[in-house]
């Protein structure tokens, strides 16, 4: 059976075929939270695309949104172009499932209709296609990422977050070695103020960047539990998406052989947050167990706390997204029905951003007080973390010596992003090991 | 006048006419009705008044979406707008207050006019904050009033700090203004013969007089004013750049903005006084009460504070350069180096 398959000879570009990661074969397409989810490694949402390798692109001479020519099997279809490094060279990636004409508001003639290339003459590649001719068509298309696609070589951008120590990490021989070797750098930060004093409990978060594998299911769960509205495709090109996390993607490397990290970023819940104090009307402010509170119905919309964030994790309604789309999604009577109760829905003009689930706390202060025993920080599980499939994030009462988030804050590969800025966040990540070592060998 | 002689002090108007004779031209707008030249101004001004107004009301009905921020940007044309009108106002107190205090007798022909433009740029400044919010209608909390929420205003935060710095230099240039507006009126109420215009100025006159002893009342209120006014031309525009400056954004984080934005300020501020200044004294035939040696003199304040400001300007690029291998910020400034330079350009042409 093996035998049967075509295998490319001298192909000139090899197409390739395959289903969205997040629509699927295009069944989900009328779902605007998948649609608007940022692809785990290009960050591009609500568009398909043709995904070429840069030595395609210098071939060709086309840049991000260039519009070209796709000729297989006498089938042709017009893609923007997303150059994506490490993309094999020779290898057009094309996802299907987009640019359905039939399906519901939000899906409808979403991204570029694929399907004609399927080649059924070939019971098992007919996702492979060899001998694809491409061309320059010269028109343009807007792509929209929620992350820019750093240039590699550009001598000022790369290896930026290895060298502002956002992305920490090292080789399992060099952990092997020495097990504190992260912290040999750290220096001890100074303050004029006595710190923050949590005598009971401390909401804390740890996430795990050698399980993260940047699948963005922590997003959709979030999205669901928190009433996060989608926004759109138009909006989402200006940079306003109010997803609460995000998942940032780094390259390092080169564009032939990329390294990529993946790191959620969500409210960090610093316990000298500098938004906290630059709100002038006091709506965000510190609660005594350590969360980073906000007073939407304080919140008069200065967008100063998102100035002055440095993760850039606050999102604002610079619209009433709920009825910002005149003809779809929130005007429909069942949409309303999809809110969590349990959490309030924002209107426009307000700033919003990741509450630790807050509403999840206050049942488990609930169910303490029912019971008469004290709160046990295991038994709150924000959204991202039930929705983990690798288990990557940990969260909890850092104070209460058992739990399992206390280990992983005082964990030997702890680090926080952005440290030197002393806003002491209480999001833990756990320096990522590659191991690189057996790969030499 | 085509060439000014720099080696005599020239007297603030030619000729030395009366002091009746002033207020003939100085009133006549007042007194008579307007000419073609004015209602051709009048209509440009009316014109870009209803855009405006076109353009608060579409930004109040459908949100700050149309401002064209987003979240890494979430400060974009209403605060600029608010720090350049905020910076406009400087000049009016700086002619009226700190050249006054200096005896510099030429700002006399524009003190009152750069103070009524001070009063005017100050409250166009505060429309900006007020549409950039989000909740226009719930910026009352930004005023530390008691109420039944228990909830007090953070005075940490310098948006704050801006409220009291913006609200108090509207309050003293308008007292100012007022003050220094006083015998004008009782002049404007002297000359009227209509009932109505009459009343209304002898409201506002309060009962002036022009006697010996007004105007040792009037001199000294005048320069405890002018007093008062003096350090909030330095403070305003300080406060102002703290928004900036107290922040924790890499570039915006930079002891250099406090100098900075109050040269700019008055760098701004002198060129609008100026802007307006040369069309009002065609329009009104006042050539020869704002003389070109005036506008001459208001260059030379203008040239300096632009050095200033190009001075700064410098430096933040040369801060770039600098800094740019070692704590590797510089990436995010990448794209400014451009923005910089003409900055530079447009300075130097200025």
């Amino acid at each position: 059976m093996l035998a049967d398959i075509k295998v490319p000879q001298n192909s000139e570009t090899t197409v390739h075929l395959q289903n969205n990661y997040f629509i699927g074969d295009g069944k989900y397409a009328n779902n605007g939270w998948l649609q608007e989810l940022p692809h785990p490694v290009t960050k591009v949402a609500w568009d398909n695309y043709a995904a070429i390798s840069p030595a395609i692109a210098k071939k060709y001479s086309v840049e991000n949104n260039d519009m070209i020519k796709i000729e297989v099997n006498g089938e042709e279809i017009e893609l923007p172009v997303m150059i994506q490094p490490g993309t094999a060279e020779n290898m057009i990636a094309v996802e299907l499932g987009y640019g359905r004409k039939v399906c519901g508001d939000v899906g409808k003639g979403v991204g570029f209709y694929a399907n004609d290339l399927l080649d059924y003459s070939n019971e098992f590649a007919n996702y492979i296609l060899n001998d694809a001719v491409i061309s320059k068509t010269g028109k343009t298309y807007s792509l929209v990422s929620t992350q820019e696609h750093h240039a590699l070589d550009d001598a000022f951008t790369k290896d930026f977050h290895l060298l502002r120590g956002i992305i920490q990490g090292g080789t399992l021989s060099e952990y092997k070695e020495d097990p504190q070797f992260l912290k040999h750098h750290k220096h001890s930060l100074l303050n004029i103020t006595a710190p923050l004093e949590f005598d009971g409990v401390k909401w804390a978060m740890s996430i795990d960047l050698n399980k993260c594998t940047g699948c963005t299911a922590c997003i959709t769960s979030c999205n669901v539990e928190n009433n996060v509205p989608v926004v759109g495709k138009d909006q989402v090109g200006v940079g306003r998406e109010m997803q609460w996390m995000r998942i940032d993607r780094y390259y390092s490397g080169t564009p032939e052989e990329p390294v990529v990290s993946q790191q959620p970023m969500l409210c960090q819940h610093c316990d000298n947050a500098p938004c906290e104090n630059v709100c002038p009307v006091n709506a965000t402010n510190h609660s005594e167990d350590g969360l980073n509170q906000m007073a939407y119905n304080r919140c008069v919309g200065t967008r100063y706390c998102a100035n002055n964030c440095p993760y850039k994790v606050r999102r604002f309604n610079f619209y009433n997204f709920r009825d910002h789309f005149a003809d779809a999604y929130y005007e429909n009577d069942v949409a309303a029905l999809v809110n969590n109760p349990e959490v309030t829905v924002r209107s426009r003009g307000v700033m919003e951003k990741c509450t630790f689930c807050v509403q999840k706390i206050m049942d488990e202060r609930e169910d303490a007080i029912r019971e008469g025993r004290n709160i046990v920080g295991d038994n709150v599980k924000p959204a991202c973390q039930t929705a983990c499939p690798a288990d990557a994030i940990v969260f909890g009462d850092v104070n209460d010596q058992n739990s399992k988030i206390h280990t992983y804050t005082n964990h030997e590969l702890g680090y926080h992003v952005l440290e030197e800025l002393n806003v002491r966040p209480n999001v833990t990540y756990i320096a990522k090991l590659r191991n690189t070592h057996s790969e030499e060998v | 006048m085509s060439t000014i002689d720099y080696t005599r002090e020239l007297p603030v108007i030619e000729d030395k006419p009366s002091l009746r004779q002033i207020d003939d031209v100085i009133a006549r707008p007042l007194e008579s009705k307007p000419d073609k030249k004015y209602y051709i101004a009048l209509s440009i001004t009316v014109t870009m008044l209803m855009i405006g107004a076109v353009g608060l009301g579409l930004s109040f009905y459908y949100g700050t979406g149309l401002w064209g921020n987003n979240n890494p940007v979430g400060w974009g044309f209403p605060i600029v707008n608010f720090v350049f009108w905020v910076g406009i106002g400087h000049a009016g107190t700086l002619i009226s207050a700190i050249l006054f205090l200096f005896r510099q007798k030429w700002r006399t022909g524009i003190a009152r006019f750069a103070e009524g433009m001070t009063i005017f740029a100050v409250m166009t400044a505060g429309i900006f904050p007020l549409i950039h919010v989000g909740r226009p209608w719930l910026a009352g909390y930004l005023i530390p009033y008691p109420n039944q929420h228990n909830i007090w205003v953070n005075f940490s935060s310098p948006l704050l700090w801006d409220v009291f710095a913006v609200t108090t230099y509207l309050v003293v240039s308008f007292i100012f203004w007022y003050v220094g507006l006083i015998p004008d009126f009782a002049t404007l109420r002297d000359r009227t013969s209509n009932k109505i215009k009459k009343v209304i100025y002898s409201v506002f006159s309060l009962g002036w007089r022009h006697s010996n002893r007004h105007w040792q009342h009037y001199e000294m209120v005048y320069l405890i004013l002018a007093g008062f006014a003096t350090p909030l031309v330095l403070s305003v525009h300080t406060i102002v750049s703290f928004d900036f400056a107290v922040s924790i954004i890499p570039g915006w984080h930079t002891t250099i903005f406090p100098p900075y934005f109050v040269a700019g300020a008055v760098f701004s501020g002198f060129a609008m006084v100026q802007n307006v200044l040369i069309f009002i004294r065609k329009i009104f035939n006042f050539e020869h009460i704002i003389t070109v040696d005036t506008l001459d003199k208001m260059n030379k304040i203008i040239l300096l504070t632009g050095s200033m400001v190009g001075y700064a300007y410098a430096m933040e690029f040369f801060y770039r350069m600098v800094f740019r291998c070692s704590t590797r910020t510089i990436c995010v400034y990448k794209q400014s180096v451009w923005t910089l330079c003409m900055g530079l350009l447009d300075n130097g042409f200025m």
